[in-house]
């Protein structure tokens, strides 16, 4: 089993789903 | 069978319950269709998800992971990045002038009530094909949970949604969406720990399916030219879908938009995410259905103990009802306000422009029912009805819609041309072109194109049609 492809997608959206976060806050502060 | 009765028969009148005090609070077609443009981040953020979360995700979804595999959950990863991007480049532009309908934004910008008409159009015929595909899977869940046949069940949807949606508007949609969004988020989060408990772990879950079907995690089970296709149908239908953009005027401001996307995007992709373990354990469970449309009702009715099976079909029940209702909105306000009030009968009395409304969303709602009474609906597995869906509204909309606030030149024949060339070179790729490469992509090249090149060759648009898209001040909506 390619171990990326399921673990890849939890990890990539978590990570997408972080830097909407962190820009959010970002152009709050702005 | 009485547990589930009272689960579903309490559930409902909550549901007429909301749809009550909501028509005491409309009083006008502004509350009707945008819930009076006051939503704040919690009920517009959940509102958006349960809009979002369709059957397509819990009879859908479960169902194409099951019949392919895992690598067409990557399809996911555009969800996020749409809503981002809707929200950084669509909303603050948009939202500068409230309307009360998409169509209503395109004669805005482009000066044109052809514009409106044809945007409503598409709205309309979208709608009540993807308005089929939900009831057909209502009529699926009330088969399982209470033995009735599939018509009589989807007639019961259909009186149930027509009811409160007619009544309340959109803030009886925003409303029940709200609490549909919680029963669906506490089903997925009760029945994955008790789907993964009939295997030891995860791990040993994973390693079943791989023995069952070894492609299962493997790029080669769902052709990567059609993934990257259908994540471009997402991409366009998230931003872009009247039902999605009408919910950004519902909403108070951009404070409250971009944390309502937050929390968005955190429920959609989450509950995505569980719902694809789920298929994964019915892989392993039931490795032999008919088709895969079965396999989250049979993990209800077969794996999880019947009150959590319940609330699972509740939650099943719920995305359908609160995608259904969003729809009903937009196809009713199509009806009623772009092309009733618009181009008929423009000078009612606000009462009778609340009637009408009403009357729009009678007429959407018993439509598909009739399609599908007559035969006219049946056959491919509802994800691929969604998807067509939002292809169909990405292709047709996502130009004129983005284009139109961040392009000055833009003019009226370039978004006419855009909506009837996206929408017309889909449907007929869908019909005729080569499978592996989802319409959208054909029908999206040929919207930009025909965007472009038109605008280019008529005359530019006054100032007076842009100008408000890209003036700094909030402007106010016309008719209050």
């Amino acid at each position: 089993m390619d171990k990326f492809i399921f673990w890849g997608l939890f990890l990539t959206l978590g990570l997408i789903v972080l830097g909407y976060a962190i820009w959010m806050y970002w152009i709050e502060r702005k | 069978m009485n547990l589930q009765l009272i689960i579903f028969v309490g559930y409902f009148l909550l549901v007429f319950g909301i749809g009550w005090i909501s028509m005491k609070l409309t009083r006008s077609e502004k509350d009707y269709w945008i819930a009076g443009g006051k939503l704040g981040w919690g009920i517009g953020g959940a509102t958006m998800a349960a809009t979002h979360t369709s059957a397509g995700t819990f009879i859908g979804t479960i169902g194409v992971i099951y019949a392919v595999g895992w690598s067409f959950g990557w399809v996911l990863l555009v969800i996020p990045l749409a809503y981002w991007f809707m929200v950084a480049v669509l909303a603050p532009r948009f939202t500068k002038v409230t309307e009360l309908t998409l169509p209503a934004f395109l004669q805005r910008r482009y000066q044109s009530k052809t514009a409106r008409g044809i945007g409503a159009v598409i709205i309309l015929i979208a709608t009540v094909v993807y308005i089929q595909a939900q009831i057909v899977a209502g009529g699926l869940v009330s088969n399982i949970v209470f033995g009735v046949d599939p018509t009589t069940g989807m007639i019961i949807f259909t009186i149930i949604l027509l009811a409160y949606t007619l009544v309340g508007g959109m803030l009886a949609v925003a409303y029940t969406d709200f609490l549909q969004m919680i029963i669906m988020i506490v089903g997925t989060l009760v029945s994955v720990p008790l789907m993964i408990n009939h295997f030891s772990g995860l791990a040993d879950l994973v390693e079943k399916v791989e023995l069952i079907k070894p492609l299962t995690f493997d790029w080669g089970g769902f052709p990567t030219v059609l993934l990257i296709t259908l994540s471009l149908a997402f991409f366009l239908g998230s931003v872009a879908t009247p039902e999605k953009v009408v919910r950004l005027y519902a909403m108070k401001d951009m404070r409250s938009i971009r944390k309502a996307m937050l929390l968005t995007i955190v429920v959609v992709t989450g509950l995505n995410l569980l719902v694809f373990i789920l298929g994964l354990g019915a892989m392993t469970l039931f490795p032999n259905l008919p088709t895969g449309d079965l396999a989250m009702p049979i993990i209800a009715k077969a794996v999880l103990p019947s009150f959590i099976g319940t609330i699972m079909l509740a939650a099943v029940t719920s995305a359908m009802m609160s995608t259904v209702d969003s729809l009903l909105l937009v196809a009713g306000s199509a009806l009623s306000e772009d092309i009733y009030q618009n181009l008929l009968h423009k000078n009612a009395s606000r009462s009778r422009r609340l009637l009408i409304a009403r009357i729009g969303i009678l007429i959407v709602g018993i439509l598909p029912l009739i399609s599908i009474l007559s035969g006219l609906a049946k056959g491919e597995l509802i994800q691929f009805i969604v998807v067509l869906f939002t292809a169909i509204m990405g292709a047709g909309f996502f130009t004129p819609v983005v284009g139109g606030v961040l392009w000055k030149r833009a003019t009226k024949q370039g978004a006419i041309a855009s909506m009837i060339g996206g929408v017309t070179v889909t449907a007929l790729w869908k019909a005729f072109g080569d499978p592996l490469i989802y319409p959208v992509l054909p029908g999206f090249v040929v919207s930009v194109l025909s965007y472009i090149i038109v605008s280019y060759l008529t005359t530019p648009p006054d100032e007076s049609a842009w100008k408000p898209y890209f003036d700094t001040e909030k402007q106010t909506h016309e008719d209050e």
